[in-house]
């Protein structure tokens, strides 16, 4: 039999932020703990901007290859991650710089090669955590 | 008061791609659809799938560089590709360019020569 639930909003009984999934196994899993809480594809390259993004209020230019991300949502603290790429035809390296807080992560984007920052125009990103 | 839902599919009601979810502080939501992971793909360094969701193949374009196909495609090409690549040496992945239907990766070694290596990579964004 094949159901299909039409809802708005999803929320736990015993605790509103807590849903368990069944897996494709055996084993069960968190709907919550396992969205991603926001993600983006931006430029650095003239105008910083976003080209797609969820869950990110602003994006701003520090200097080369150093951007920060302000999420919309904010997390519960400040041990979330993220995961990014960028280039376009060479190898750079993507790091987090400064302590992040519960709305803003900052990014530096160097050259491999020679260690000078860089801004490219295809970035990539997500975050993984806990929202407030 | 433990309750189980069984279900096979949800959709929203106001818009049949959009479903709140509380998160896990109780004072906010998120999204269920935007957050979802829209495909991802453990790779050979031949690109070949190892294990894959909504991969429906991958193509060795040369050394360091693979392209992998979405079952569902994506609704357009500004969606946010993630991943690593294995190796023991200091390798760096990238995304290359994006279509609707694949994404394309590269792979440098840290003296920004391509490299075969065995690949990974995560999507977030729009499905079409």
């Amino acid at each position: 039999m094949t159901s299909k639930l039409s809802v708005d909003t999803i929320q736990g009984v015993s605790q509103a932020g807590s849903i368990t999934v069944q897996g494709e196994g055996t084993a069960e899993t968190n709907l919550q703990q396992g969205l991603c809480k926001a993600w983006c594809s931006f430029t650095s390259v003239s105008t910083t901007a976003l080209s797609d993004s969820f869950n990110l209020g602003s994006i701003t230019d520090n200097g080369t290859g150093d951007t920060s991300l302000t999420v919309s949502s904010a997390f519960g603290n400040i041990n979330y991650t993220y995961a990014g790429n960028a280039g376009t035809a060479q190898c750079r390296l993507l790091a987090i710089i400064a302590t992040p807080t519960t709305t803003v992560i900052r990014l530096k984007l160097t050259t491999s090669t020679d260690n000078t920052d860089d801004d490219e125009p295809h970035q990539y990103g997500n975050m993984m955590g806990d929202l407030a | 008061m433990a309750s189980i839902l069984k279900v096979n599919t949800l959709t929203g009601v106001t818009a049949a791609g959009t479903i709140a979810v509380t998160g896990e502080g109780g004072s906010t939501t998120t999204n269920l659809q935007q957050g979802l992971c829209k495909a991802w793909h453990l790779s050979s360094d031949a690109a070949v799938p190892t294990d894959s969701f909504n991969i429906s193949g991958g193509t060795d374009n040369g050394t360091g560089d693979y392209s992998y196909a979405f079952s569902n495609n994506m609704g357009n090409v500004n969606y946010a590709p993630s991943g690593l690549c294995a190796t023991d040496d200091r390798n760096a992945q990238f995304c290359r360019s994006r279509a609707a239907d694949t994404y394309r990766i590269r792979h440098y070694g840290h003296d920004d020569a391509f490299a075969d290596v065995i690949n990974s990579g995560s999507i977030a964004g729009d499905l079409a």
